[in-house]
């Protein structure tokens, strides 16, 4: 049980991780954290009839009833429920295996006496709802990241001033978990943040003050992460991160402008 | 009986020839890069999930081709390439098409959706832009990052430098590598691929022993040219950039032959569906004006023909022939690592 347990934690903060930032493709309406907080009891009902749902049809497929249709209406209701564009925005790593899910269903009951598969596909799609709600709790009780609100294609786009403050907000979010006891959730931000962050906006840096990159890198890749190793005390990785928000800013100067004389693309 | 040029074209065709050390002189028919002024104005909805890596430049050329299309209706969903192309499976899986195009950083993920049948081949109307050594069935190359050995010209002649990235073992050269870095694991990944993995054990073995490990590439080419190494390992962008801004540092760049040490990494683009006016969005990229830009800006490797390298390149790229999304298959080379206690 505790490693079932453990599993699933590392599980939900991946996808709280890899997805905090994330931006709606359809609307630009992609719910906030305080939002998903409000929300989560719609959530839950939401997935609670989802699984009614597909619990129905696995017992009349079981009766020998044709309910292929009845599949194609459940992945409707998945398209239109609230639930979805949440787990979309905010755990995309649990977005997929629920659509799998629903694929592997929807395949199994054109298939006659396949009533194994299709059980296997039923609890498979119920685990998959009940990990991304249990995502969207851990999304709302963390502090909030930093979504910033718009596309990140044309926030960026007017001189990477979000990404600079995406980097600091996250650093805040690091020194906030490794001091609630997070240690596992906290490396794995400053990882995440270098990747998908820093290693962005470090080309133009380079040029400018390359110096400043490669401190910036070791203090991603050698001081923060050796801190925690050594199971530092709070303040001093507060220390380390508050170290690094002076070289951001020196990064946003550069980073502005840069942005002032780059050419344009046509 | 098959002539040389059909054979070529068939493995083209087939996805099956990766870069080769044809770039230097391939006689392919090939098309100069379109200008922006001759394609089509893009107009209607268009999808695209858009692998994150490339921070601001991505996103100048997607707000750049909007500013130029107004009435295009761009719909950009942003994420890790890895993590989209899981979402780009498991939606099809379900029967939900939501996307035109992926774009990714990372030809391995392109890889594994198209490995899943869920793109659409290339028309030749678009390959033929595309330099011949980098043409694919199944995605769109858009431009690449190349592996080199920066060199510290004041303490090592040119002449004492392998030509093959295997020897490195075999000298008593000074290196500085980044191991938990990215791009130096895709490399070991391709070394793998090419070598077999009881050699690249040897190699890593073998260069530990006079290797000094830094955080990140940029650290490395650093190293180099402070003369701490005498030699590194890295993408060539660092040594590119480094430069520029500092155009005295003591760095130069040398290649290796057609082996994991020239390896040219490219990002790419799948087509999805049919959409005429996917296919147009992906001649934007290919276009003169954005490969260009991607080569001045970024020091990118244009994949676009008769669009200038960036500044700087040592002259002769002899790339291993290598299908990147291969590359993919980074945990064998995460527990050679681990293994030899490279990590």
């Amino acid at each position: 049980m505790k490693s079932s347990l453990s599993f699933t934690k590392s599980l939900l903060l991946g996808a709280v991780l890899l997805c905090g930032q994330a931006a709606s493709a359809h609307s630009g309406d992609a719910p906030s954290v305080a939002e998903v907080k409000e929300h989560l009891g719609d959530y839950e009902s939401e997935i609670a009839d989802m699984r009614d749902t597909a619990a129905k049809i696995v017992a009349d497929y079981d009766k020998g009833e044709k309910v292929g249709k009845r599949v194609d209406a459940l992945v409707e209701t998945w398209e239109e429920v609230e639930f979805h564009e949440a787990v979309e925005t905010h755990a995309m790593v649990l977005y997929p295996p629920i659509w799998t899910a629903l694929g592997g269903l929807r395949e199994a009951v054109d298939e006659d006496n396949a009533g194994e598969a299709v059980a296997e596909w039923q609890m498979r799609l119920n685990n998959a709802l009940h990990e991304g709600v249990g995502a969207l709790k851990l999304v709302a009780s963390q502090p909030a990241p930093a979504t910033h609100g718009k596309d990140e294609a044309t926030t960026s786009a007017a001189g990477d001033e979000p990404t600079i403050q995406i980097i600091k907000d996250n650093l805040a979010q690091v020194v906030e978990r490794y001091r609630s006891g997070d240690s596992e959730g906290a490396s794995a931000l400053i990882h995440q943040t270098y990747m998908q962050r820093f290693e962005g906006i470090e080309g133009t840096l380079i040029e400018s003050d390359a110096d400043l990159v490669t401190d910036l890198e070791k203090d991603f890749n050698a001081t923060l992460p050796l801190l925690i190793e050594r199971s530092a005390s709070a303040d001093k990785l507060a220390a380390a991160v508050k170290s690094m928000n002076a070289k951001l800013d020196r990064a946003q100067k550069i980073l502005d402008e840069a942005a002032a004389n780059k050419p344009s693309v046509f | 009986m098959l002539d040389r040029r059909s054979l070529l074209k068939s493995a083209l065709a087939l996805g099956l020839i990766g870069p080769g050390a044809l770039w230097a002189a391939d006689d392919t028919p090939t098309a100069a890069a379109e200008s922006a002024d001759d394609l089509p104005p893009l107009a209607g909805t268009l999808t695209v999930y858009l692998g994150r890596g490339e921070g601001g430049l991505y996103d100048d050329i997607v707000a750049a081709i909007r500013k130029r299309n107004p009435d295009l209706d761009l719909q950009i969903r942003r994420g890790p390439s890895a993590a989209l192309a899981n979402t780009l499976i498991a939606e099809s899986r379900a029967g939900v098409k939501r996307a035109d195009l992926f774009w990714s950083i990372d030809a391995s993920s392109l890889g594994v959706v198209a490995d899943q049948g869920k793109s659409q081949p290339i028309p030749a109307s678009i390959q033929r832009h595309i330099k011949p050594a980098f043409r694919y069935s199944q995605w769109a190359a858009i431009s690449g990052r190349l592996r080199t050995v920066p060199y510290n010209p004041t303490r090592i002649e040119p002449a004492q430098l392998p030509s093959r990235i295997i020897d490195f073992a075999d000298t008593d050269l000074r290196i500085g590598w980044a191991p938990a870095y990215g791009a130096f694991q895709s490399f070991v990944t391709a070394m793998r691929v090419l070598e077999g993995e009881d050699r690249t054990r040897q190699w890593l073995q073998g260069v530990k022993r006079q290797a000094k490990s830094y955080a990140g590439e940029l650290g490395v080419v650093m190293a180099v040219a402070r003369g701490e190494v005498d030699v590194g390992f890295a993408n060539h962008y660092y040594t590119l950039r480094l430069k520029k801004g500092q155009p005295d540092a003591n760095v130069a760049l040398a290649l290796t032959e057609n082996d994991a040490g020239s390896l040219v990494n490219s990002s790419g683009v799948l087509l999805l569906d049919d959409n005429p006016l996917a296919r147009n969005f992906v001649r934007y990229l290919l276009s003169q004006e954005v490969q260009s830009f991607l080569a001045s800006q970024a020091y990118e490797i244009p994949m676009a023909a008769g669009v200038a390298l960036p500044d700087g390149l040592p002259g002769k790229i002899h790339p291993p022939k290598i299908d990147l999304t291969q590359l993919s298959d980074l945990q064998p080379t995460l527990e050679l690592l681990r293994e030899t206690r490279v990590l």
